[in-house]
């Protein structure tokens, strides 16, 4: 198998080491609870309250490895219409290319117009995405607990992402691996033929 | 009696030697025991020393205990850690810490540390209310679910007999 697949993939889309590369993912952020493990006594049952209401908002975010950057936008659906303009407030944000899924609306004309650098990861691997290290700090810090609207639990999520992006290297321990960052360290600074 | 000779007590014959000698559970004990128990069958000093890999001066400090209290004098005396120091918390605190935890309000050791500071005043490090849980027995588990329109008096009910509602009866 050939090594270092992510900087082959991302050279042959021309991006360089000086790019601002970040990976990207999409969560659904329901109000459709979870359990999640509290401390308890050996042989008491503890009981934690579920909302069982499918209310849903989704949430797109974009991470940077090497500097622990946090974008995020709040979008409706993952369909390519409404990822496009998030994709363009992360463009304009300083993002020059972007890993992610092989979502169908990730390659989707209007995405694609924006006119990031995309590059996709391979099939069924959210194991290879930095991003979903955030997804799991979020669920981390809002299940388990009652919201009673799904704006309430929105403004937690929120809350906790402001804190996140607040310090990077918190960001850097979560997302920055290894094998990411000296895939970004294996890119040339100029590609061949550009002056 | 010679001097160096060991003044037995009656009690302490070497089958009542050997069966501490395999019965003792803590392994420094167990040890002075085994040596006990070689001294009583009549062993010399230096091949029990060689035997057990001891030392000569230890193994004089163990009849010396013996002589001043026989056996509970050996057994009285115990390795540093053993008895170990006693909690900062109070018998009811702890009654009433492992009450709140029940209730599930608490996620990780840290909260529990941060909640024991800020309602007895009573400072932890990590390490130490991590154990202090271990000895309680109290570890990190899975809550059950439970709806949050769920009418727990109508499950009782249920479970007791399965009688509904009037309300749902008339209808």
């Amino acid at each position: 198998m050939e090594k270092r697949g992510a900087t082959q993939a991302l050279k042959a889309v021309g991006v360089t080491r000086a790019a601002h590369t970040g990976w990207s993912d999409e969560f659904r952020i329901g109000l459709y609870g979870n359990v999640r493990k509290v401390l308890a006594p050996r042989g008491i049952k503890v009981r934690q309250l579920v909302e069982l209401t499918r209310d849903w908002y989704h949430l797109a975010v974009a991470v940077d490895p090497r500097q622990g950057r946090l974008i995020w936008s709040w979008i409706v659906g993952t369909a390519a219409a409404a990822i496009a303009p998030a994709v363009r407030e992360w463009h304009a944000a300083g993002f020059t290319a972007l890993v992610w899924d092989g979502l169908k609306a990730h390659h989707a004309e209007v995405v694609r117009a924006v006119g990031l650098a995309l590059v996709e990861q391979p099939p069924s691997s959210p194991e290879v995405n930095p991003a979903e290290r955030i997804g799991e700090a979020i669920r981390a810090h809002t299940e388990g607990q009652v919201y009673g609207t799904i704006w309430k639990k929105m403004a937690a999520v929120e809350d906790f992402l402001r804190e996140l992006a607040a310090d990077p290297e918190r960001v850097k321990r979560l997302v920055g691996w290894e094998w990411v960052i000296q895939s970004l360290k294996a890119l040339p600074w100029k590609l061949e033929g550009s002056h | 009696m010679p001097c160096g000779q060991i003044a037995w007590r009656a009690t302490d014959t070497v089958a009542e030697l050997a069966y501490r000698y395999h019965t003792e559970t803590k392994v420094d004990r167990q040890v002075r025991w085994h040596a006990l128990w070689l001294l009583r069958r009549g062993l010399a000093r230096a091949a029990v020393c060689d035997l057990l890999d001891i030392n000569p001066r230890t193994l004089r400090d163990w009849i010396a205990w013996y002589r001043q209290g026989g056996c509970a004098g050996v057994a009285r005396h115990q390795r540093g850690g053993c008895q170990g120091a006693s909690s900062r918390l109070s018998l009811e605190q702890l009654a009433e810490l492992a009450a709140w935890i029940g209730t599930g309000m608490f996620r990780t050791i840290e909260e529990v540390r941060q909640w024991v500071q800020a309602t007895w005043g009573v400072r932890y490090t990590y390490w130490g209310m991590r154990s202090l849980l271990d000895r309680l027995k109290i570890h990190a588990k899975m809550p059950r679910p439970l709806a949050v329109t769920a009418d727990l008096v109508a499950q009782e009910a249920w479970k007791k007999g399965g009688r509904l509602k009037r309300s749902r009866l008339s209808a």
